[in-house]
């Protein structure tokens, strides 16, 4: 500032003393240069360079540098001069004067062997200044000696002293900031951390597709981290683990995985790889590349885990990224959880929707009138399970003399078992009009059933004609469960000619009989719904006891027959939920 | 008017991609499809120029870390430019100008590509 200098000599012109003034003048204006500069700037880097090089330049010092102490280390912030001038140089801190001192006149059992005091010794640094603002000191400068190898002045050293005082504060206010730039980021990075928390609670709320859901996750934990490798391994029960999503890795790392994925699943927390207590399994990870594993927890299952890869930034994963992923991971875990509780619910609704239409499919199919013939009663019942199990039973009037009644039992349940009721019904009804013997009817509806479905789809049927002139009744019986004859007080036959079940062998042959019913007889047909009705402890009711059941109600009309049964078989279910219908269908001929 | 929108302009072997809106995990798929396209037709000299994105989240900026690999193995790179000081903050923060270039202008950008082929 040579105007301040100037404007001082001209005060000061004609004193005796002139060039110690002058030296005093040009060292205070110097001062007061160094002291507009330093505080003109907040920058620590262009505020450390000035203290370095103004008194370097005054003085003619070629060598210079300045230490901060920054949590218990002091670490060389700028240098000029120096070889060694890498910037990570950091040394313990050591008890140093703190006033201007002489390196060389340090108490030899405080520094002696320090590496400060090493390094400072090896770079012939011999004048060190500390800063001191708000008694503390925030570092020292040290210079090194005169080119003109004359020792400091006690006015140079003066001046030192005054610049360093300067500079202290300097040095204090562009601390303070970078602390508050600092602090000032990581509340920024915690509020992106915090928008990307919330953007995905959004995304993942939007969504119920799992690929979706896992791949707004990965893109969140890609960008916030800066990763090109992941991967998402699904925990399914029961199934080997899923690679759901994969970037970067290679595929084979997850079949070497197989053997050891349970030790996966049991992280309970995030984890950097090398914190990983199971040794097999922390190789196998660290030689694949991954750096961290995070758990999806929801409601302490383990839903699987997310790999990630290193930071492409070659920033290590902090303790705070590690609660961040945590947080984000989780939030995913839910809402898996959720798209998995809605997945099963939709299904649980198109079942329910399917059984609908099964049990509408079988209410239509079953008769609702039943002819009145004189001398006979003819009745059927059918009590559908809750998954309608694909029972059947038709009474036909074929004509004035002629009634069918059939019975069967479709295997399978719902819709699928009430289409091939159906198909069955249809064909019955068109075949049984013309004047085949039943064995041949019954005969063309397995050729039928077994062209219609697959192997493992079949049908046990029975089909009888009661002519009610003749009282003949002629029938077939394809495996379904032997109707009882009653008579006289007791069972007299089980009806059991006929053939194999419907539907399981193409050129099947079948068989009818004939008996002649008498006054009183009662036939009764059922399906397995009955005799396999169940009670809690697992036992059913079998044939002996519907016998029972059928011998104590027989002097009941035929409707309520069959109501008393069914009775009976509940109450000897007690309420148990039955798996199967229930259905019965009886003939009788009235006593004379 | 939609949320986010990308648009391409191909110059030479360099392909410019010009980012409006918001890209977010909402948008994100869309400009996944955008550098796949690109991956595919093997264009890996990449600008993208973000003077008219007005905001981006991990989500988006995931994308680019998913496909900079790929990018790089077939010596192409991804280069920014026209980043608002906004947007800019959020790359800052996460460390994104340690690992990609970032460019004031489309032509500067655009020029380093000129450069590094003409090293070749």
């Amino acid at each position: 500032m040579p105007s301040y200098y100037d404007y001082l000599l001209e005060k000061f012109r004609g004193d005796s003393d002139a060039d110690e003034i002058h030296r005093r003048l040009l060292e205070l204006s110097s001062l007061f240069e160094i002291s507009r500069t330093l505080n003109a700037s907040l920058e620590l880097s262009h505020i450390l360079n000035n203290i370095l090089l103004i008194p370097m330049g005054r003085l003619l010092v070629a060598r210079g540098v300045i230490l901060l102490i920054r949590n218990d280390h002091c670490r060389v912030e700028t240098a000029k001069g120096i070889r060694e001038t890498r910037h990570s140089l950091t040394f313990p801190a050591v008890s140093l004067p703190d006033r201007t001192f002489a390196v060389s006149q340090l108490h030899p059992l405080d520094t002696s062997s320090s590496p400060l005091m090493d390094f400072l010794k090896r770079n012939r640094l011999q004048i060190g200044v500390p800063f001191i603002s708000q008694n503390r000191i925030l570092g020292y400068a040290f210079f090194g000696g005169k080119l003109s190898g004359q020792p400091f002045s006690e006015a140079e050293l003066n001046f030192l002293t005054s610049l360093a005082n300067i500079g202290a504060t300097a040095i204090h206010n562009a601390l303070q900031l970078e602390e508050i730039r600092q602090v000032n980021r990581e509340l920024d990075e915690k509020i992106q951390q915090l928008k990307t928390i919330f953007e995905i609670g959004e995304g993942l709320l939007s969504t119920l597709e799992e690929q979706e859901i896992l791949k707004i996750l990965c893109y969140s934990l890609a960008g916030q981290m800066t990763l090109s490798r992941y991967a998402i391994l699904l925990n399914r029960p029961q199934a080997s683990a899923r690679v759901a999503l994969q970037k970067g890795f290679s595929p084979e790392v997850f079949r070497r995985l197989q053997p050891v994925i349970g030790e996966l699943f049991r992280l309970p927390e995030a984890t950097r790889c090398p914190q990983i207590a199971h040794p097999a399994l922390r190789t196998l990870l660290e030689d694949a590349g991954v750096a961290v594993i995070i758990p999806m927890h929801s409601q302490g299952r383990c839903l699987g885990v997310v790999l990630l890869g290193a930071k492409v930034s070659g920033q290590p994963f902090r303790t705070v990224d590690l609660e961040f992923l945590t947080t984000l991971v989780n939030q995913a875990a839910v809402s898996l959880e959720n798209a998995r509780l809605f997945r099963e619910a939709l299904e649980k609704q198109r079942i329910e929707e399917e059984l609908n239409v099964a049990r509408t499919i079988q209410t239509r199919l079953l008769p609702k009138q039943f002819p009145r013939i004189a001398g006979y009663q003819i009745f059927g019942r059918n009590l559908p399970s809750r998954q309608v199990g694909g029972d059947y039973f038709d009474v036909i009037q074929i004509n004035r003399e002629q009634i069918a009644v059939a019975i069967g039992d479709v295997t399978g349940k719902s819709v699928p078992a009430a289409l091939l009721m159906a198909n069955l019904q249809s064909a019955l009804r068109i075949m049984i009009g013309e004047t085949l013997p039943l064995t041949h009817i019954v005969a063309r509806l397995n050729r039928l059933i077994y062209q219609n479905t697959e192997a493992d789809k079949f049908i046990t049927f029975f089909l009888g004609v009661l002519n009610t002139r003749s009282h003949a009744f002629t029938y077939v019986n394809a495996g379904h469960n032997y109707p009882i004859l009653y008579r006289e007080g007791r069972v007299d036959r089980h009806l059991q000619v006929g053939g194999i079940i419907l539907g399981v062998l193409e050129d099947a042959v079948y068989e009818q009989e004939t008996l002649v019913l008498q006054p009183g007889d009662i036939l009764l047909a059922y399906t397995d719904g009955v005799t396999e009705a169940t009670d809690a402890a697992g036992k059913e009711v079998g044939e002996t006891l519907l016998e029972t059941f059928l011998k104590k109600h027989a002097a009941l009309a035929l409707p309520a027959l069959l109501d008393a049964i069914i009775q009976e078989v509940q109450q000897f279910s007690g309420g148990v939920h039955q798996q199967d219908d229930i259905t019965l269908i009886g003939i009788k001929r009235l006593p004379r | 008017m939609e949320k986010f929108s990308v648009t391409r302009t191909d110059e030479g072997d360099v392909t410019v991609l010009n980012l409006q809106g918001f890209l977010d995990a909402h948008t994100a798929q869309k400009f996944e499809q955008a550098l796949k396209a690109l991956m595919n037709e093997h264009r890996y000299a990449i600008v993208v120029d973000m003077s008219q994105l007005d905001y981006i989240s991990s989500a988006g900026m995931g994308i680019f870390m998913g496909f900079i690999e790929e990018v790089r193995e077939n010596r192409g790179d991804i280069k920014f430019c026209c980043v608002n000081p906004r947007v800019f903050k959020v790359f800052d923060l996460l460390g994104f100008p340690n690992i990609f270039e970032f460019y004031a202008s489309r032509s500067e950008a655009l020029g380093q590509f000129q450069k590094t082929r003409d090293n070749l």
